[in-house]
């Protein structure tokens, strides 16, 4: 009954509960939150608490001590550490509702990796409903993705979509509010951080931070080799001599520490494409693929892709937030008639 | 304001004229641009004719507008503005509004407000239960005063008389209620204390008459009972006054439980009757009488009609409803 009361106080969400970043959806509202899932927890003896929470968290990665760890929750797009996530979701829940006085006890959409496991939708559902949510239902990414790029998943003809999140890559085939086809590779973002890692360890004897990482990757990082090539003075610690060195990366040594996750996403296209009934190849031939997701942004990853299918391939606008926002349209049609669009355990 | 400053803002039609032109300023071909560019020919001439309708939904346009555009070295983006328009659309984008920086210390303002409210939530609800408890037990106590309960009185000379109760047939009350209260008659009772004092009972008349109990009558509302105050053993008064043969008439040999209803529901006597009281109850027929010593009744009547209650005892329990032919 209280859930009720406080339901009435409470906006329905949409929550794109990603392995790098969360973000919120509130019906009528837009995004209001995009804050990565880090969670900062202090330990004081036996006891342990939230510390920070999102970007402040994440700015304590690999820089935190000892009593404190700053930790990611989500692992290749679904639960790794179910408290951590439950107290992520509690926070992020309270934080996109104004009212202070009553707990918030919204609905809410969680977007599921399409080849998740029973369990690990459960965890999800069960990780929303501790975190107070007074329903929770699950839609699957590649559907919620393409619903947020505006593709016209309801009609009679092929929609294929690629979505490169931070732990996982959906690929989809949709036609008729339904998916034909579904794929889900667990590399995505955290791999090319990991790629430039390793490369830069292997080829420079430095070690650099998943957040240098990053930042390489989003600076100079591509994955088709352009007429420009750009240039990122990092610094990491030297393995030999153990002081910090800095030294310059270029885009075309990112390209080649990318190959190997690259490839791996480019061979689960292909895959989907064989397996694609032939009526709705000829449609994704005509149209192309769509591409959504933090990894879309890759500079060239349309062009890698339209190279080795021979298909066009177009980059969704915003494609950050098309997770978020197809799950929010979806919200706002759930008390119509976009059941079918939903999930189940 | 230069010309395609107006084609955004009021255009009508794509400029896809600017798509040919930078094209063959570059000496492009659509083969080439087909090889290149992975897009079908009939892509590339529906977007320099303007015929954007032909290319499917607005996801794929805008890919391959932005597409073209970057190809040919033009500006993607205005391009793409200027679609949305023809379109209607205002702006595609999401522009994630923060709801601001995460705090160092995340516990919820709301949860100490929350449980300030479910304190004085709980709080009204235990007054509201003492409240109707309190509501409750007054009300029982005006309804349903105990009828056995006797009065006591100290006499001038250390005596102690104990008369009937104060509540039933009370004469002197001047409101209505008088006429719907039942009018009850008991016999004096005679205590045990009086008994144990061996007083007989002209110096109990003489005491009563001579004003020994000063203010009895003034100060409760209650005239001594019948017509000389006397309490007796023997002697059976009618305390309502003039009840006649109608209503219920029973004498106990002995002590009894007693229980009498009227058809309102109305307690007409509800307690202990003593042994050699005699009772006269009169109410709202018909009447729903339990005896819970059957036996201990000597005498019972109703209308000046004798009841015989061995037909209605159970284990020496009797319920019957008078008169019979309402039962």
């Amino acid at each position: 009954m209280f859930k009720k009361i406080r339901g009435l106080f409470s906006s329905d969400l949409s929550i794109d509960l990603g392995t790098a970043n969360t973000l919120i959806y509130v019906r009528d509202r837009d995004i209001v939150l995009n804050e990565p899932s880090v969670v900062a927890i202090r330990v004081n003896g036996n006891q342990k608490s939230v510390a920070a929470v999102g970007t402040d968290a994440k700015r304590m990665l690999g820089r935190t001590p000892g009593n404190i760890t700053a930790i990611r929750p989500m692992k290749d797009g679904v639960i790794a550490d179910f408290h951590v996530t439950e107290k992520m979701l509690q926070y992020f829940i309270s934080k996109v509702h104004d009212n202070s006085f009553l707990t918030p006890s919204p609905r809410v959409l969680v977007c599921v990796p399409c080849k998740s496991t029973q369990v690990e939708r459960r965890a999800i559902k069960e990780s929303a409903i501790g975190a107070g949510a007074r329903e929770v239902y699950l839609i699957e990414e590649p559907m919620a993705a393409a619903i947020g790029a505006g593709m016209p998943v309801d009609e009679a003809s092929g929609s294929m979509v690629v979505d490169i999140g931070g732990g996982t890559t959906e690929i989809a085939v949709i036609s008729l509010n339904g998916i034909v086809y579904a794929e889900s590779v667990r590399v995505g973002g955290d791999r090319f951080d990991e790629a430039i890692v390793t490369y830069v360890r292997r080829n420079y004897g430095s070690l650099i931070g998943e957040a240098t990482a990053e930042r390489i990757k989003q600076e100079i990082g591509t994955a088709y080799p352009g007429t420009e090539v750009f240039e990122i003075d990092v610094r990491g610690r030297n393995l030999a001599e153990g002081i910090p060195r800095s030294f310059t990366l270029n885009s075309n040594e990112i390209l080649e520490a990318l190959q190997e996750p690259l490839s791996s996403i480019v061979q689960a296209v292909k895959s989907a494409l064989e397996q694609c009934p032939p009526e709705l190849a000829a449609d994704i031939a005509e149209h192309g693929i769509v591409l959504t997701g933090g990894g879309a942004l890759l500079r060239n990853i349309d062009r890698l892709i339209s190279e080795e299918t021979g298909l066009p391939v177009i980059v969704a606008e915003d494609p950050l937030t098309c997770v978020a926002r197809g799950g929010g349209k979806a919200l706002e049609m759930l008390d119509k008639h976009a059941f079918e669009l939903l999930t189940y355990e | 304001m230069s010309s395609e400053e107006e084609n955004i803002g009021g255009a009508q039609s794509f400029p896809g004229g600017d798509f040919a032109d930078a094209r063959h300023a570059l000496g492009l071909s659509f083969e080439q641009l087909t090889r290149e560019l992975r897009l079908p020919v009939r892509t590339l001439e529906s977007i320099e004719n303007g015929q954007l309708e032909k290319l499917g939904g607005p996801v794929f346009v805008r890919g391959y507008i932005r597409t073209y555009a970057r190809r040919l070295k033009l500006d993607p983006d205005r391009y793409v503005a200027l679609y949305d328009r023809l379109l209607g659309t205002t702006d595609t984008r999401s522009t994630v509004r923060m709801v601001g920086t995460v705090s160092t210390s995340p516990a919820r303002q709301s949860r100490s407000l929350m449980r300030f409210g479910t304190f004085v939530f709980l709080l009204a609800i235990v007054g509201t239960v003492v409240w109707w408890w309190q509501t409750q037990y007054s009300i029982d106590a005006v309804i349903a005063p105990e009828h056995d309960a006797p009065v006591t009185v100290d006499t001038a000379d250390g005596n102690t008389l104990v008369l009937p109760p104060l509540d039933d047939g009370l004469p002197s009350q001047e409101d209505d209620l008088n006429s719907a209260l039942p009018e009850v008659a008991s016999s004096a009772q005679a205590t045990e204390d009086v008994e144990s004092r061996d007083m007989d009972q002209e110096e109990v008349a003489a005491l009563q008459e001579g004003g020994a109990t000063p203010g009895a009558g003034e100060d409760t509302g209650v005239e001594a009972a019948g017509a000389d105050g006397v309490v007796s053993d023997s002697e059976t008064e009618s305390f309502a006054g003039g009840l006649g043969a109608e209503g219920l008439s029973l004498s106990l040999a002995e002590d009894s439980w007693l229980s009498v209803k009227d058809a309102n529901g109305r307690s007409l006597f509800n307690g202990i009757a003593k042994g050699g009281q005699s009772l006269d109850l009169k109410g709202a027929e018909p009447l729903a009488v339990v005896i819970g010593r059957a036996s201990a009744v000597s005498r019972i009547e109703y209308a000046g009609e004798p009841v015989d209650i061995s037909g209605v005892s159970n284990k020496n329990v009797a319920r019957l409803t008078l008169p019979a032919s309402q039962r």
